[in-house]
């Protein structure tokens, strides 16, 4: 723990400040920050570690795409602390460690065994031994303890029956939303967004918490309704029943999305699902990469940008995507210690729990160290077609795109009827022409309900 | 080594009145370095390439024109602005203590800025490129300023209280009636917030309260003022808006100032608060804004309180000696050395305020200087801070807790990293601000003045304390509640350790202490 690393200007919008319990101490705290945000802030690189190994995790992407930053919290086991809003009083703990997440004895496991520990082999001749080791084994690979208290009476599902339901508040779903909305007054459309706050890859963006806030308030005063902080956890095909109860009109489409929420579960029904889920943040290949400290650029952007929280002393970005360029840029007018790493490897991250350098090869096989306390990894994100896949949506793989992209036609169509896809989660395009192809897709579909 | 980083006060203390008065004051920052090194010599005067013309005093040419050009006057301007970007120049390349400047290409630099800082639009905007230029070294302890540079907030507009009467207000003004309203403004949650309120002052008749957010200040948003465009770290910029308050809220003595805030309701008021003369003669060290030198000592339950608000030998260094005495006389079980806000001052004082708390030789750290008498080759020397108990003195032996924050600078920097790295004190509080670098002031050509930074300062265990600052043994968080209930959440917290209490009562401390039983149960029922 080093310092509040909160900056006040540029300020960005603040919520209430409330005190939440880290380990037992205090620390603070501003609604509309999430866990990891809130202890990044406060210094606090290290959230726990990793399984078998117990390598030191901090958390990655900041928008629940990794499992880099699973946290004990307020006594639940394996809670990614990137999607857990900060309130007063909330309790976070770091988990897998022995006796504490900054000095883990159980790290010995990883260079006890360099190569690799097969736990499925070692000791199993001797009984005794093995059941020995059977009880490290369980200590060292588990995740997690049980939660302090049984699950609480789940609370009511609750449905929801909707024209179009827009899946990911980002550039091109908030574009969309608004489209819909004003081009068919009549239709119920409901955005979802797994963050608290909408706009996903513009918060990345200097300026583009205006931008985003801007888009939020076009597209609700169009008559969109936003459901924030509420994850799509998956389709059903089977599950009919509620499709089916639509009255009047066009029927919906068969299945339901199942949406999670702080306040339970929320089935969805629609007669048009568009997918706007955008594309998750890659790492690059070097050695020591899932260190605390090395951040996707995009996270890195939204520490700076959205949260007015100083990433580091020296911030490396490395990798070719285009947002890499423009984040550093941004940094380094903002007043952070830049260096943008072109052409070149990244070999190795030096340094402990705390990073201190990053080791560069160029084409000529020069190596030379890059000091750094933040590693940025600028990496074209990988489509997040995992739920339009489910949904039977064809998808490709496409180099340029970032991995498996969904497969749409010039009119935002997806092989499945009445399913569309905008933005990068179709192959990357970046902020700007996401919010177009949105807006677009918006007008297509409000076009397919009169 | 006299002040740290943020300089918009400065440039306005010195040339808000009497710049020949205050250059006379400068001296003094140089015995501050000369006091604790007695070897960086004040090297001459940067030899200056041409001597300057002063334009006043041209002897009138063959062909005088009838009025100066406006051509003719740029031209003079541009021979000013480049003779004091020279010498500036010059000064960091000679006088670091750091022949390599840390890396930066020093050539490259002028090169950069020179052009800017000739075509500035005007003097403000000249000083401000200067500092531009300092500011890649990333260093605190370094500035220039000089005559029509402002204070650093460009577009003053006249403040509201103008319209009150400046009763004390008098023409020329000196340092010596400079007063204030008696409120201390931090950044708490965020937000610029009272802290404290001293006793019996105007802000406290008005019903001032910890607690309260400012929100204005002479009509104005209290905001962190920028010397240069040197990025600021976090703790650098609460600084830095303490620092604005403050500069905000001091005026002549017995003039008005208007106070927006919000209550501890929320609810938003104003006031229009008096500046209460200061309870006795001001001091200046160096750069640092002039204060009255203020020692406070007293026992609590036990537990002794001892703050200074700066590194002066006379006449802190015979009173803190006279409350030592006192608390030993007292047989306290516990010292707690108040330096929040201890802007520092005299780096050697730190010596001898050692020397009362230790019963072993020590050291307090090195300084890691440029060898200016070696001329065949650039090299550097260090001098050590070795603190001696002093004989016939009986030092204080007992546990003792330091308190810092962000207003923690220099040689009280020096000091707690010290002894908290010697393991004679545990530090509480929040980082200091980590401006540990021994200066100079220097004077240039034309009335511009500049403070240059001559050595480095490193812990005995090697730590570079300059961008870093002082880490907390125990980090108290500061919260707008604790504030607004009267508290002193980092103070009470020390005096709770020190007296071996449990700490203070948390709100949900019971229903902790059953979770971590129920967690302990289920991860012995883990199978």
């Amino acid at each position: 723990m080093t310092d509040d690393l909160r900056v006040m200007s540029p300020a960005p919008p603040r919520g209430e400040a409330c005190v939440i319990d880290f380990e037992g101490a205090p620390l603070r705290a501003f609604a509309g920050e999430s866990v990891a945000v809130a202890l990044y802030a406060a210094g606090v690189r290290t959230l726990g570690r990793s399984t078998k190994y117990h390598r030191p995790r901090g958390a990655f992407c900041f928008e629940g795409h990794c499992a880099s930053c699973l946290m004990r919290i307020d006594g639940k086991p394996n809670v990614r602390a990137c999607l857990a809003p900060v309130r007063a009083e909330l309790r976070c703990e770091r988990q897998n460690a022995f006796p504490s997440a900054d000095v883990d004895m159980l790290e010995a496991a990883d260079w006890l065994f360099p190569h690799g520990m097969d736990h499925h082999r070692l000791l199993t001749g001797n009984s005794a031994a093995n059941r020995l080791f059977v009880k490290m084994v369980r200590q060292v690979g588990g995740s997690g303890t049980l939660p302090d208290a049984p699950a609480a009476a789940l609370p009511p599902v609750r449905d929801a029956v909707v024209d179009v339901c827009v899946v990911g508040a980002g550039p091109a779903g908030l574009s969309a939303a608004e489209a819909i909305a004003r081009d068919a007054p009549a239709a119920h459309v409901l955005l979802i967004d797994d963050q608290q706050v909408p706009g996903g890859s513009w918060l990345a963006e200097a300026g583009g918490v205006a931008l985003a806030s801007r888009a939020a308030a076009r597209a609700s005063g169009a008559g969109a309704v936003l459901m924030a902080s509420a994850v799509a956890i998956g389709f059903f095909p089977e599950d009919q029943v509620l499709a089916a109860a639509r009255a009047p009109g066009e029927p919906c489409l068969p299945g339901t999305l199942a949406v999670a929420t702080a306040a339970g579960l929320v089935r969805v029904a629609a007669r048009r699902f568009l997918y706007a889920t955008g594309g998750a943040d890659q790492n690059l290949p070097f050695l020591d990469n899932d260190r605390p400290g090395v951040i996707s650029a995009r996270a890195c952007g939204r520490l700076a940008f959205q949260h007015g929280v100083r990433p580091g002393e020296q911030v490396a970005v490395v990798g070719d995507a285009p947002f890499g360029d423009r984040l550093a840029t941004a940094l380094a007018a903002a007043g952070v210690a830049v260096e943008r790493i072109d052409g070149a490897h990244a070999v190795a991250a030096i340094g402990g729990a705390q990073l201190r350098a990053l080791q560069v090869e160029d084409e000529a096989g020069a190596r030379r160290r890059v000091d750094a306390d933040v590693i940025a990894t600028a990496v074209t994100p990988a489509p997040a077609s995992e739920l339009p896949r489910q949904h039977g949506a064809r998808v490709a793989f496409t180099h340029d795109g970032g991995g498996f992209a969904v497969t749409t036609d010039g009119r935002f169509r997806t092989t499945v009827s009445g399913v569309f896809a905008c933005g990068d989660v179709t192959g990357f395009q970046g902020p700007d022409a996401a919010a177009r192809a949105g807006a677009a897709a918006g007008r297509e579909i409000a076009q397919t309900l009169r | 080594m006299n002040m740290p980083s943020s300089a918009a006060r400065v440039s306005s203390s010195i040339f808000s009145s009497s710049l020949v008065r205050r250059a006379a004051r400068l001296a003094v920052g140089l015995l501050a370095a000369a006091a604790c090194s007695c070897a960086t010599e004040p090297a001459p005067q940067p030899a200056t390439p041409q001597p300057a013309p002063n334009p006043g005093l041209q002897p009138p040419a063959f062909t005088p024109p009838p009025v100066a050009s406006p051509a003719a006057r740029e031209d003079a301007r541009t021979r000013e602005r480049r003779e004091i970007t020279e010498a500036a120049w010059k000064t960091v390349r000679e006088k670091h203590y750091d022949p390599k400047l840390g890396g930066v290409d020093w050539d490259a630099m002028l090169k950069k800025y020179e052009p800017r800082a000739l075509g500035a639009p005007d003097e403000a905007t000249f000083y401000r490129t200067l500092n531009d230029m300092l500011g890649e070294l990333g260093q605190s302890h370094m500035m220039i300023t000089g005559p029509g540079a402002g204070d650093g907030e460009p577009q003053e507009v006249p403040e509201p209280e103008q319209q009150h009467g400046n009763q004390g207000a008098a023409a020329d003004s000196t340092s010596e009636d400079i007063g204030d309203p008696g409120v201390l403004v931090r950044v708490i949650d965020g937000r610029p917030t009272v802290t404290a309120v001293r006793p019996g002052s105007s802000a406290e008749k008005h019903g001032i309260k910890p607690g309260f957010i400012v929100t204005a200040i002479g009509g104005r948003p209290v905001t962190a003022m920028a010397s240069s465009r040197r990025s600021l770290r976090p703790v650098e910029e609460r600084f830095a808006v303490r620092r604005a308050a403050l500069h905000r809220l001091e005026g002549p003595a017995g003039s008005k100032v208007t106070f927006s805030f919000q209550d501890n309701a929320d609810r938003p008021g104003q006031v229009i608060l008096d500046r209460d003369p200061p309870p006795g003669p001001l001091r200046q060290v160096g750069y640092l804004p002039p204060l009255h030198p203020e020692l406070r000592a007293y026992e609590v339950n036990g537990v002794g309180v001892l703050a200074f608000n700066i590194f002066l030998l006379d006449p802190l260094l015979g009173d803190i000696k006279h409350a030592m005495d006192r608390f030993q006389a007292q047989k306290i079980k516990g010292l707690i050395l108040d330096l929040r806000g201890n802007p520092g001052g005299l780096a050697a004082m730190a010596i001898p305020v050692a020397a009362e708390l230790v019963t072993a030789p020590m050291s307090l750290g090195s300084m890691l200087m440029r060898d200016n008498t070696r001329t065949d080759t650039v090299a550097t020397f260090s001098q050590t801070f070795a603190v001696q108990p002093a004989p016939g003195r009986k030092p204080y032996a007992g546990p003792l807790i330091i308190l810092t924050d962000e207003g923690t600078a220099s040689a009280s920097e020096i000091l707690a990293a010290g002894l908290q790295e010697a393991g004679r004190a545990r530090v509480y509080g929040d980082t200091s601000l980590g401006a540990v670098l021994p200066s100079v002031v220097e004077s240039l050509p034309h009335g511009a003045v500049m403070q240059v930074v001559v050595a480095d300062f490193k812990t005995p265990k090697g730590v570079l304390l300059e961008g870093r600052g002082v880490q907390p043994d125990q980090r108290v968080l500061e919260t707008r509640t604790a504030f607004a209930s009267g508290h002193d959440p980092v103070l009470d917290a020390a005096a709770d350790a020190l007296r071996g209490a449990p700490p203070s009562p948390r709100p949900r401390a019971a229903a902790r202490d059953t979770s971590t039983d129920v967690k302990a149960k289920a991860r012995s029922a883990k199978p």
